[in-house]
């Protein structure tokens, strides 16, 4: 296993703007992933710790919406999505 | 889209809700591609698909954009810039040893070549009750152009480097600030203790860099930290907690701020 793992859940456990259980499931999933989606989640969160809050709240949100099978819930994710993604400003 | 989902397991919930948000999230991906907003959204689809890329379906296509190395154009490094930048790291390192006389020090390098990831260390990292320098940079390159010049011309690299440099005597390092507990994930005790000195070091209470005017009055015998974008001082180390996870460790540090009170003469 290389380092990327371990600098990866480095950079999660020692932010305490998420909430221990947000840390604690971020821990877990980041164990579980392929390693190019590690690869890719280790460089731009080594970059901009600060997208963890990003990916922490859009995380919960569509584990939440999936969860209901909701669609209206969706439908306000996408929009939310869409929003961000055309907001100004390079997060990296 | 139906077919695809068939072997969700009962979290996910119907199927129809995951393609549906897959199909929106797809055509975001289709319209452009800027980099790191676009990465957020996609790694938090495949994070509530469980990791894996199989749940994610038609999305995965978007992943290797992001691995593909090209150094031969203005945004990625070339060789020559990234030996630029190994180099950079090396020679403060020695000026900071022979300037404290410091003893031990340790450097460490990813770089992205060619897609591949590469990791180097070396040297030993500062001892523990020790002051230590931490220092280095992170950069990502990610195309933020159309998909389908990305997919033309995939210009996505990645670098960091990290140095970790155990201050000698002479230069008095006292503590300058509240001590806090970092906590640190490794291969081995080392690498938890490199990884924990290092967040920490880029934090913004620690950042030496990064805090109002101090690139233009930096401690006196750094010198110029302008190839860097953290630093910081620490006028001591100690591990406090560890366990041993079996395919890992887990540390916790003790670390207490420091700066330079004096610089003798060389």
């Amino acid at each position: 296993m290389n380092n990327i793992i371990f600098e990866t859940k480095t950079i999660i456990a020692n932010r305490h703007d998420l909430d221990s259980a947000d840390r604690e499931r971020l821990l877990k999933i980041v164990e579980a992933l392929e390693p190019e989606v590690l690869s890719a989640f280790w460089k731009l969160i080594s970059v901009s710790p600060e997208s963890l809050l990003k990916i922490n709240e859009l995380f919960k949100a569509k584990e939440q919406a999936l969860a209901s099978g909701d669609l209206a819930m969706i439908d306000k994710i996408i929009k939310t999505e869409s929003e961000f993604l055309q907001e100004d400003g390079n997060i990296v | 889209m139906r077919g695809e989902n068939k072997d969700s397991s009962p979290e996910l919930g119907p199927p129809d809700a995951l393609a549906h948000l897959k199909g929106a999230e797809k055509n975001f991906f289709s319209r452009s591609f800027r980099g790191a907003r676009e990465l957020i959204v996609l790694l938090t689809t495949i994070f509530v698909a469980h990791g894996g890329l199989a749940e994610a379906g038609e999305l995965k296509k978007f992943l290797p954009l992001l691995r593909e190395g090209k150094y031969d154009n203005e945004i990625g490094p070339s060789p020559a810039q990234a030996a630029k930048r190994i180099l950079a790291l090396q020679e403060k390192t020695d000026s900071v040893l022979a300037a404290s006389g410091g003893k031990a020090a340790l450097i460490r390098h990813s770089l992205e070549i060619n897609g591949a990831d590469g990791q180097s260390v070396d040297g030993e990292i500062p001892s523990e009750k020790a002051s230590v320098l931490a220092f280095g940079s992170r950069q990502l390159e990610l195309n933020r152009g159309s998909l389908e010049e990305s997919i033309e011309n995939p210009s996505q690299s990645y670098w960091s480097t990290d140095a970790l440099v155990e201050m000698g005597e002479k230069m008095s390092v006292v503590p300058s600030g509240e001590e806090m507990v970092v906590t640190g994930y490794g291969r081995n005790r080392e690498e938890a203790i490199v990884n924990a000195l290092t967040f920490a070091a880029q934090e913004y209470k620690h950042n030496i860099l990064s805090g109002p005017g101090t690139k233009d009055n930096l401690l006196e015998g750094l010198g110029d930290m302008g190839d860097f974008d953290f630093a910081a001082i620490f006028d001591s180390y100690e591990v406090i907690g560890e366990e041993d996870e079996g395919n890992g460790f887990l540390l916790k540090l003790k670390l207490v701020p420091g700066t330079v009170k004096k610089t003798e003469e060389q």
